[in-house]
C-alpha cells in the first residue's frame, strides 16, 4: 500500500473500476429472450396469495380509494403523485447508470435536480416543461439488463405480482428512496407502516393503478392468469424501454404451425380428425410451461403419424 | 374550304368527347380497384374511425346500439375465427366440429359485447397511426398512439395477417401487453383446468354480465 497513501481513496478507485468493468463486460449480455409462456411452479401457493390480496384490496383498499379519488382534486392527486416519483427518482437514475445507460442517466439526474428545486419538492413536473422526460428503471429492469432471466413467477401477499428477478428491487428502491433517509420508515409491507406520508404512498400508488385493475375485472375470464401475463408482458415492455422484440413473436410461430394445419387440413379431408385422435392421446396435465413446446412440435408429428401410424 | 373546316370539327370534337368519357370511365374503374384492396393501415384506420364515432354518440346508442354498429366494424375488420382458433391452442383440435363453431361464435359474441362495454363513453381521447412495419410471412404490424386529452399517450400496436385481397387485425398490443397472448394464457389455463364446457359457460356470463351492466 506505499504507492496509494490514502486507504479509502483506494479502495474506491477500485470498487469503481470493478464496477464499470461489470457494466462493461454485462452490457454486452443484454436482457435474455422473454419466456412466451410463463414459469410458475409456485401457482397454488400464488393463486392463493392472489385470492388473499384481491379480498384486502376489495375490502380496505378499494373503498379507501374510491373515497381517495372522489375527494381530493385530480390537480392534487397528480402532484401528490408527482412527489412521490421524485423521492424515488434516485432509484431510477441509479439503475439507468447501472444499465450503462449514461446520456439517459445525467438527464435523469438533471430531472431530479430541476423538479426538487423549481419543481418545489418534486410536487411540480417542471423537468417535463423543459424536455427531461420521465423513464422508468428498477433494478429487475437491471437485472435483466445483465442478462439475468425472470425466474418464478411470485405473488407476494400485499404487494402483488413479482418474479424472483424483481424481488431484489423491493430492498433496492427502499434503500434509493428520498424517504428512508429523511427519518420516515418505508416498510416494505405497505400495511403496517404507521407514517401518513406512506399511507399516503400507498393509497397513490393503488390509486393510479386504479383504472388497470378495474379493465382487469372486467376482461378478465381468469383473474389470476390475466394479472400474472399482463404484469410480466408490462415488465418485459419496460425492460426493452417500450420496444420489446415484438411480443407476437411466438404467436407469429403459432400463426405459421396453424397456416400449416389450415394446409393439411386442405389436402386431407380426414387429417383433422386424425390430429384429433393425436391429441387425445397426449397427456392433459403438462405443466404450462411445456404447452408451448408440445404444440411446436405437434404438426410434425401429425405428418409422421398421418404416414406411419396404423389408423383403426 | 367552309364544309372541310366543319367536318374537321365535327371529327375533332367526337374524338375528344370519345376520350373524355374514356378518361371518365378510366378513373371510375381504378378507383374501386384502389378500394377493394386497402392498405393495413386504412384498415386499422377504418376500425378506430368506428370506435370514435361510437364512442362519442355511447350514450345515445345505449349498449344494444353500440353492440350494432361495432359487430359489423369488427367483422370487417378482424379475423375472428383465426384468432379464435389460435387462442385455445393445441386444444382446438380436441374439439369437434360442432364445438369448434360454437367457440368462434362465442368468441366473436363476447369480443363484440367487450368492445360495446368498454368503449362506453367519449374523453376526446384520437387515435394516430404512426406507421406500418411489413412482417415476414404476409403479416404486417400498424402502430398507432392514443392521445388522451391530458396529452398522455399510449401504444396502440396492431398485428394484421393478409386475408384473400384484404388485411384483417389479429392482435392488438398495448402498451406492450399483447391481447392475444394474454387470452391464450387465460383460455388455455382454463380449459386445462376446467375443461372446454366450463370455459364457454364463463364467456357466456361474461356477455351477460355486459349486458346487464350496462343498460
Amino acid at each position: 500500500m506505499k504507492g496509494c497513501p490514502q486507504r479509502s481513496r483506494c479502495h474506491l478507485l477500485v470498487a469503481t473500476g470493478i464496477m464499470v468493468g461489470l457494466i462493461v463486460v454485462v452490457g454486452c449480455a443484454g436482457p435474455p429472450q422473454p419466456r412466451p409462456e410463463a414459469y410458475d411452479p409456485l401457482e397454488n401457493m400464488n393463486r392463493s396469495f392472489h385470492v388473499f390480496n384481491t379480498k384486502v384490496d376489495e375490502l380496505v383498499m378499494q373503498p379507501v380509494v374510491d373515497a381517495y379519488i372522489d375527494w381530493v382534486h385530480e390537480n392534487w392527486r397528480l402532484s401528490i403523485s408527482n412527489f412521490f416519483d421524485n423521492l424515488s427518482y434516485p432509484n431510477v437514475i441509479v439503475n439507468t447508470f447501472l444499465q450503462g445507460k449514461f446520456r439517459q442517466g445525467f438527464v435523469d439526474t438533471g430531472r431530479f435536480l430541476i423538479n426538487t428545486t423549481l419543481g418545489v419538492g418534486g410536487l411540480f413536473d417542471a423537468a417535463s416543461v423543459f424536455g427531461l422526460e420521465e423513464h422508468d428503471e428498477d433494478f429487475g429492469q437491471t437485472l435483466a439488463v445483465w442478462g439475468v432471466g425472470e425466474g418464478p413467477y411470485l405473488t407476494l401477499p400485499f404487494l402483488g405480482p413479482s418474479t424472483m428477478r424483481d424481488l431484489p428491487d423491493l430492498g433496492g428502491s427502499a434503500l434509493t428512496n428520498v424517504f428512508t433517509y429523511v427519518g420516515t420508515p418505508v416498510l416494505v409491507a405497505g400495511v403496517a407502516a404507521t407514517s401518513p406520508l406512506a399511507v399516503l404512498a400507498f393509497i397513490d400508488k393503488r390509486a393510479r393503478a386504479d383504472r388497470a385493475l378495474r379493465a382487469r375485472d372486467e376482461l378478465a375470464l381468469d383473474s389470476y392468469v390475466f394479472t400474472r401475463e399482463a404484469y410480466r408482458q408490462h415488465r418485459t415492455f419496460l425492460i426493452y424501454d417500450g420496444n420489446p422484440p415484438m411480443p407476437e413473436l411466438f404467436a407469429e410461430e403459432d400463426l405459421q404451425i396453424f397456416e400449416d394445419l389450415e394446409q393439411e387440413d386442405a389436402v386431407d379431408e380426414h387429417a383433422s380428425v386424425r390430429q384429433r385422435k393425436l391429441h387425445e392421446d397426449l397427456p392433459t396435465l403438462e405443466p404450462i410451461s411445456t404447452l408451448h413446446r408440445v404444440e411446436e412440435t405437434a404438426p410434425v408429428s401429425v405428418k409422421e403419424a398421418l404416414f406411419t401410424a396404423p389408423l383403426p | 374550304m367552309r364544309e372541310c373546316d366543319w367536318k374537321v370539327r365535327e371529327f375533332l370534337s367526337k374524338m375528344l368527347t370519345r376520350v373524355f368519357v374514356f378518361l371518365i370511365l378510366a378513373g371510375l374503374a381504378a378507383v374501386p380497384a384502389h378500394g377493394f384492396s386497402p392498405e393495413p393501415a386504412d384498415v386499422v384506420k377504418q376500425f378506430q374511425e368506428t370506435l370514435v364515432t361510437v364512442m362519442k354518440q355511447a350514450e345515445r346508442l345505449g349498449y344494444r346500439g353500440r353492440y350494432q354498429q361495432l359487430e359489423s366494424a369488427v367483422l370487417d375488420t378482424h379475423d375472428i375465427p383465426f384468432v379464435a382458433r389460435i387462442i385455445i391452442g393445441r386444444y382446438w383440435n380436441t374439439l369437434s366440429p360442432k364445438e369448434q363453431a360454437l367457440f368462434v361464435q362465442t368468441f366473436q359474441e363476447l369480443s363484440v359485447a367487450t368492445y360495446a362495454s368498454r368503449f362506453d363513453g367519449y374523453d376526446g381521447e384520437q387515435f394516430r397511426v404512426i406507421a406500418q412495419k411489413p412482417l415476414p410471412r404476409e403479416k404486417v404490424l400498424v402502430e398507432t398512439r392514443l392521445i388522451q386529452s391530458n396529452g398522455k399517450q399510449r401504444q396502440f400496436n396492431y398485428l394484421l395477417r393478409r386475408v384473400g385481397e384484404t388485411w384483417r387485425i389479429i392482435n392488438i398490443v398495448v402498451d406492450g401487453v399483447s391481447d392475444l397472448a394474454l387470452k391464450r394464457a387465460e383460455y388455455t389455463s382454463l380449459i386445462k383446468q376446467k375443461g372446454f364446457s366450463a370455459l364457454l359457460a364463463k364467456m357466456r356470463a361474461q356477455i351477460s354480465r355486459y349486458e346487464n351492466g350496462q343498460e
